[in-house]
């Protein structure tokens, strides 16, 4: 037998019955943006405490050192943080996440952009706090997806195996975690290698909070980060941020929506003048967005008729029962700078508008608890242009 | 690496932080490096997982390189050191859950995708690390001693030393099961 060249052609043979992924898997991709954010940050603080004199040029970020802030940022008297952390003094309330903390003044926040999961980017859906000295803070919440059977313990891991919210408790199921308290709630803790992420549920709600870092006292600094939080679940949002826009060929507006698919422009005319509206339906004659999020947006415009009364023409003809308030009695709202009227129902807000000779109504049918929040979010991205309206 | 002799071409690029170039280099050579960890490992997803934890590192230090033909000698040590550090884990693992109760295991039986018939490939896995290590990077990537001996950081020496001693012990297990 002739084994070295045995060796090579079992080798070559083997080594033939794999392939790599085609691409660069995304989640390879945010490990890289990750790393690099980690380094550049170390790498920077280091500079720093260079500049500004004395301090040992062989200390490295691969010897897990804590890179030493500006002395004017240096933490004294607080136990509570690793030496030579700076203080956190500045307050962040998440827009979406539903918490605030406090972080370093000199850490570069990120707030998220959309709903955690929702986006291929998972980081769109965190709050990150890039401290600059190789630690990054995150922190998402859900109520969506959080259901089903089984212990909480189960749900959360459940929850964090999908692929488009990450991490996954270290590997670790989560009944076999740490406790921690995060804002006075028993939560759970894992620690991975250049990771920290814990869980805890306030008002039905998962929290995530997870630190990337490259420090040996990490544990101690994601203490201290999690001493600041305040869990403000009613504040949280649960609907996805609107970045399509889309602009009506028929009605004279434009909106932005969360493209899942779900645009239906206009195939007919709406003319309430001739075709009053006798029931509580948004056809074919609206531009409609099925968000699939148990809510449908709809919207429309028209020509007033001149010589009536925009309030009595609105209860007429536009809004059947205005959800049995006529519209001179209604809550006031704008719409892109201009005065309109709102209504609610159970399951149905309408908001009219008048500008440039032309009634607007925009509409949302729904199922949702915060659908009035949904509503103000997509009246905000509302332009009202009357003059490039197709159609009386 | 592995039968790719382009490594200059991308060694700047993927040093500057570009996506676009990132991508370009894992094209290039993301199959040998996952080749090489599957040799050294024995086990597919974990070879997977090997490729991937390698690009991540190389992504961010590469640039620092002087020589940018380095790249791919530095993602072939990349590959070597994760696969090491895996076994250590399974050591340590492996300790702490006693399995050593039951006798001797050989690396080869965990989760390693090993054929049984292919007693050539069942030995090699049998073998210690470092000597698995230096018949993969002398017979499959064709490396010569002294850079066998670069990447596993001993003596050139050493690396004879340690494939003489695999190849005896390859000649002798596969020789005695083919008697058998």
């Amino acid at each position: 037998m002739n084994l070295d060249q045995d060796i090579r052609t079992m080798l070559r043979a083997r080594a033939e019955e794999v392939a790599a992924a085609p691409m660069i898997p995304p989640s390879t991709l945010r490990r890289v943006r990750v790393r690099k954010t980690l380094m550049t940050g170390g790498v920077a603080a280091v500079a720093a405490a260079l500049v500004l004199g004395g301090f040992a040029a062989s200390r490295s970020l691969s010897n897990d050192a804590p890179p030493v802030p500006p002395a004017d940022q240096i933490e004294k008297t607080d136990p509570t943080l690793p030496p030579g952390f700076p203080k956190l003094t500045t307050t962040f309330v998440s827009a979406r996440n539903g918490f605030s903390m406090k972080h370093p003044d000199r850490a570069a926040v990120t707030p998220a952009k959309q709903l955690w999961g929702f986006n291929k980017d998972v980081d769109d859906g965190f709050d990150v706090v890039e401290t600059g000295l190789a630690a990054v803070f995150k922190g998402a919440s859900t109520n969506n997806g959080f259901g089903g059977d089984g212990t909480t313990d189960e749900r959360v891991d459940e929850y964090l195996a999908d692929d488009t919210v990450l991490p996954d408790g270290c590997g670790v199921p989560r009944s076999e975690h740490a406790k921690i308290t995060i804002d006075g709630l028993s939560g759970r803790i894992s620690e991975c290698e250049n990771r920290i992420e814990a869980t805890v549920i306030a008002g039905g709600r998962l929290y995530l909070f997870t630190l990337e870092h490259t420090r040996s006292d990490a544990r101690a600094l994601f203490d201290a980060f999690a001493a600041t939080i305040d869990l403000t679940p009613e504040t949280a949002v649960d609907f996805p941020a609107m970045a399509t826009s889309f602009v009506s060929p028929t009605y004279g507006y434009s909106f932005k929506y969360h493209d899942r698919g779900g645009l239906a422009p206009a195939k007919s005319i709406w003319d309430p003048r001739h075709q009053p509206r006798d029931s509580f339906d948004f056809d074919d004659r609206f531009d409609a967005v099925e968000t699939g999020l148990g809510a449908y947006f709809a919207a429309a415009s028209t020509e007033t008729p001149a010589g009536v009364s925009i309030d009595e023409w609105v209860d007429d003809h536009v809004s059947p029962d205005g959800c049995g308030v006529p519209r001179g009695e209604q809550e006031e709202l704008t719409v892109d700078g201009q005065p309109g009227r709102i209504t609610e129902c159970p399951s149905r807000i309408e908001a009219t508008v008048v500008s440039g000779g032309r009634l607007y109504l925009f509409a949302l049918l729904h199922t949702r608890s915060d659908a009035r929040a949904f509503f103000d979010a997509w009246v905000a991205t509302i332009d009202l242009t009357p003059e490039t309206a197709a159609v009386p | 690496m592995g039968h790719t002799s382009v490594d200059h071409t991308y060694g700047v690029s993927v040093g500057q932080g570009s996506q676009g170039k990132l991508a370009e280099f894992y094209a290039l050579h993301a199959d040998s490096t996952k080749r090489l960890a599957f040799l050294l490992t024995g086990d597919k997803e974990l070879a997977e997982d090997i490729t991937q934890d390698a690009f991540v590192k190389i992504a961010g230090r590469i640039g620092g390189l002087r020589n940018r033909s380095a790249s791919g000698a530095y993602l072939r040590q990349t590959v070597v050191n994760l696969s090491r550090s895996h076994f250590r884990r399974k050591r340590v693992e492996r300790a702490y859950l006693h399995r050593e109760a039951s006798g001797p295991q050989r690396e080869s039986v965990e989760g390693r995708d090993v054929v049984e018939a292919d007693a050539l490939w069942a030995e090699l896995h049998a073998l210690a690390y470092r000597q698995r290590c230096a018949v993969v990077l002398r017979y499959y990537e064709d490396l010569s001693e002294h850079q066998t001996a670069e990447i596993l950081n001993c003596s050139v020496g050493a690396v004879k030393a340690l494939t003489n001693r695999a190849m005896e012990q390859l000649r002798e297990n596969v020789g005695s099961e083919a008697r058998s």
